[in-house]
């Protein structure tokens, strides 16, 4: 895991944190519904009172706090986010007593100055720790700080100066004035309320830049939330701005309920991600899993298919030796007849490792994809190596199953040879010769010429099919010397310089059969008017050029020639290559290891 | 006696006419595929056809397609293969299902003017010709099952003559012995080898092929 936690990077921090799910998850849900139930009577409890005179308060008062409370429960499925959890929690439960002191007085109304921003703090504090508690540093701790001082400093500093009827509130509350100013009081306000929204848009700003960071791989997991807090925040500011110039008490409660609803939307959104992120994750930990188990091309697909829930995805990697794709079975795949929706895999040096192919691609959720593929990255850079060693090893077996096809074929062409020609001259000799037996003097004189020019087509015939078998020449004088007697015969303007050295039977038995195959392509297939066919020996290296001027054009796939000459030097142990551009010549290239 | 030939070397159907002339043999056709042999085989039929078994247009086993043709539209014209390999495979199935008027010889018999004219000859009397080199060779070919061995000298000798698609009778002359010694010899063959008896000259040829075929 911890090879692999480092290779897929990134993810690895939220996998490594917040895979873990509590198992007991009956025991979750029941816990969660007894919570949300017990919270929703502790609202409606406290605001019971807003029930008669303003229900639509009451209700957004106790909603919000609900969907504080309910996403604390959902949020302590992830180990990580407990204290964000517990924040959210304890959030929901301070929410409604700010509307306490609709009960009456004595120390409601002083409680309920208080538990509002605090539940508001806490939820930032929730927000600011999603996803990723481990971002959350020392100065985003320090500015938080700074927030709750300057909060409830500035709440107390109201307090201080003011009366409790300035506030609606019953003259018998708790309430330790100590000026009872009203200017300074005025002042007081306007300041503790504008620096809220300043802190306000602070939080925005500084939430925004830190979720842009946690968002680089799981991205939408936070949007979300981020979407919800943005509009959550431009609430709280024009809420703040508004509280401290409004007195109308009818405007202040739509505004205050106005403000509960949006602020919902918050921890809404946090249940929606919260659901989203444990879904992909538990697929994306199954796959770790399943990969572990089945480290092949095949299985990797399978488990692809599987933890992206898509049966017909295709996985098909791309090797860049071969240069081209290739199949979980090793087979060279064309993908350009593939006409499906595709995403290609990169390793992490950016190079191209595989490419799916899904028909549904587009259904998908993007960041289930993409943890899916980063998990799994690791797992496909071995299964495209195995896949490309398959491949190879394929073109091997099917370079060796053409040799000997080849090989086949020209003891075929020898056997019809041997039988369309001299086996034939020597039956026709033998009738030749009965005949004679039988015949008067004057006709067998005839037949006996006949039968002698017979019997020399078919040792012509014999001596032109020993040498296409091996030239004994080669043997004899070596390759340069060979190669000379049989450009002769041809018709083409040549240069031969090839080293006089002797190299061993197979070295100069393969070199002899490329330049003779060359050759026989150039004057086939060239249109050319002249060759060079140069040779030249560096180290263990017999390299060999056999350059035409020819239409050029020529490629290893096209005719089964130029393939059967890269098979030949292949066993060997050497490389064919083949420069033809069009109208340029030809230059067939083959090194032969020769020592 | 008049023969349609079809080979495709020129040069060797060139030499056997000569050869077959020396004989008194008219050559009445000479063409270079069956296919050819049979677009232009008319009234009044050659007594015999001689074909080479490797023609074109494949080059494999023309000769033996076109010999069931003949079978088809001329069943009791005698068809005589030729072959440059003796191959056992290919003689039955000129042979089947019924070897009457069938022959098949190796190419470099037939320089033998005696033994073609011979091998004609019984051809046009009905007989099957299977040549002597392929049933030695059949018979000395290595074998798990032991009956061959218990058969005699003798038997084994009759045993060749019957695969060569010999009667009785010319078996009896051949060997100089009675009809009567023939039929037991054949009689014990029969029953050691473990075929069935009964069996007119010609369909007995092929029993003997494939057993000899089969039994290894």
């Amino acid at each position: 895991m911890s090879s692999l936690a480092r290779k897929v990077g990134v993810l690895s921090e939220t996998t490594a944190t917040s895979c873990p799910f509590p198992p007991a998850r009956q025991a979750g849900v029941l816990a969660a519904g007894i919570g949300v139930v017990s919270s929703g009577l502790w609202g409606l409890t406290i605001v019971w009172p807003l029930v008669a005179t303003t229900p639509w308060l009451a209700f957004a008062i106790v909603f919000f706090g609900l969907c504080l409370v309910l996403a604390g429960l959902i949020l302590s499925w992830e180990s990580s986010q407990l204290m964000s959890s517990v924040a959210l929690a304890i959030a929901g439960i301070l929410w409604p007593l700010g509307w306490i002191d609709s009960w009456g007085g004595g120390p409601r109304p002083l409680i309920a100055m208080y538990a509002p921003p605090l539940a508001i703090i806490l939820g930032a504090y929730a927000m600011y720790r999603y996803p990723d508690p481990v971002l959350l540093r020392h100065k985003d701790r320090r500015w938080l700080a700074i927030l709750v001082i300057w909060v409830f400093v500035g709440r107390t500093l109201v307090v201080v100066t003011s009366r409790p009827s300035w506030y609606d509130e019953p003259e018998l509350s708790w309430w330790p004035n100590v000026i009872e100013h009203r200017q300074t009081y005025d002042t007081v306000l306007t300041i503790s309320h504008t620096g809220n929204a300043i802190l306000a848009l602070a939080f925005l700003v500084a939430w925004i830049q830190r979720t842009k960071k946690a968002t680089r791989l799981p991205g939408s997991f936070a949007l979300p939330p981020a979407a919800a807090g943005v509009i959550a925040g431009v609430t709280q500011i024009i809420s703040s701005l508004i509280s401290g110039y409004v007195t109308d008490p009818l405007f202040k409660a739509a505004a205050s309920a106005t403000h509960a609803w949006v602020l919902s939307l918050v921890p809404i959104a946090f249940v929606f991600s919260v659901l989203r992120r444990r879904l992909t994750f538990e697929s994306v930990g199954r796959l770790i899993q399943d990969i572990a188990g089945r480290p092949t091309p095949v299985g990797v697909q399978e488990c692809l298919r599987s933890a992206l829930g898509v049966p017909d995805l295709t996985l098909v990697f791309f090797s860049r030796d071969m240069g081209s794709y290739v199949n979980v079975h090793g087979t060279r795949t064309d993908i350009h007849s593939i006409r499906v929706p595709s995403l290609p895999i990169r390793a992490s040096d950016g190079k191209l490792l595989a490419t799916i192919f899904v028909p549904s691609l587009g259904q998908i959720p993007a960041e289930l994809v993409a943890s899916v593929l980063s998990a799994g990255a690791l797992a496909i850079e071995n299964a495209q190596l195995q896949a490309e060693l398959q491949a190879h090893l394929a073109e091997a077996r099917a370079s060796r199953l053409r040799i000997v096809e080849a090989a086949l074929l020209e003891r075929r062409r020898l056997e019809r040879d041997l039988h369309d020609g001299a086996q034939q001259r020597l039956l026709a000799l033998k009738l030749s010769l009965a005949a004679i037996q039988s015949a008067d003097p004057e006709r067998a004189k005839q037949l006996l010429a006949q039968a002698r020019a017979d019997a020399g087509s078919a040792v012509d015939e014999l001596r032109a099919l020993a040498r296409g078998l091996h030239p004994p020449l080669l043997t004899q004088a070596g390759l340069a010397a060979a190669v000379e007697a049989n450009v002769e015969r041809l018709k083409i303007r040549s240069r031969i310089d090839l080293p006089t050295t002797r190299y061993p039977f197979a070295v100069e038995a393969t070199g002899y059969y490329v330049i003779s195959e060359a050759l026989t392509n150039i004057i086939r297939h060239a249109d050319a008017t002249s060759v060079q066919i140069l040779g030249d020996q560096m180290g263990q290296w017999l390299r060999i050029v056999v350059q035409d001027d020819g239409v050029g054009g020529a490629s290893l796939q096209r005719g089964t020639g130029l393939q059967g000459l890269s098979d030949r030097v292949q066993a060997l142990g050497g490389t064919l290559t083949i420069e033809s551009p069009q109208a340029r010549g030809t230059a067939i290239i083959a090194e032969l290891p020769c020592e | 006696m008049r023969i349609a030939l079809a080979d495709d070397s020129a040069l060797f159907r060139q030499g056997l006419e000569l050869l077959l002339a020396a004989a008194g043999i008219e050559v009445i056709l000479s063409v270079r595929s069956g296919a050819e042999l049979l677009a232009r085989i008319v009234d009044p039929l050659p007594d015999v056809v001689i074909l080479d078994i490797r023609m074109p247009p494949t080059f494999m086993d023309e000769g033996l397609k076109t010999a069931e043709s003949i079978r088809e539209s001329w069943p009791k014209l005698p068809v005589l293969a030729l072959s440059t390999y003796g191959e056992t495979t290919f003689a039955n199935r000129l042979l089947s299902p019924d070897p009457a008027g069938r022959g098949y010889l190796l190419k470099d018999r037939v320089d033998d003017l005696e033994t073609l004219v011979t091998a004609l000859t019984r051809l046009t009397r009905g007989e099957a010709v299977v040549d002597p080199e392929i049933i030695r060779q059949l018979m000395s070919r290595p074998r798990a099952d032991t009956r061959l061995e218990s058969l005699s000298e003798r038997e084994r000798e009759v045993l060749r003559l019957m695969a060569e698609g010999r009667s009785n009778s010319a078996i009896a002359a051949d060997l100089v012995v009675s009809g009567k010694t023939v039929e037991s010899h054949v009689a014990s063959i029969f029953t050691k080898l473990g075929l069935l008896s009964k069996t007119s000259d010609n369909r007995r040829v092929l029993a003997v092929l494939t057993w000899l075929r089969g039994a290894r």
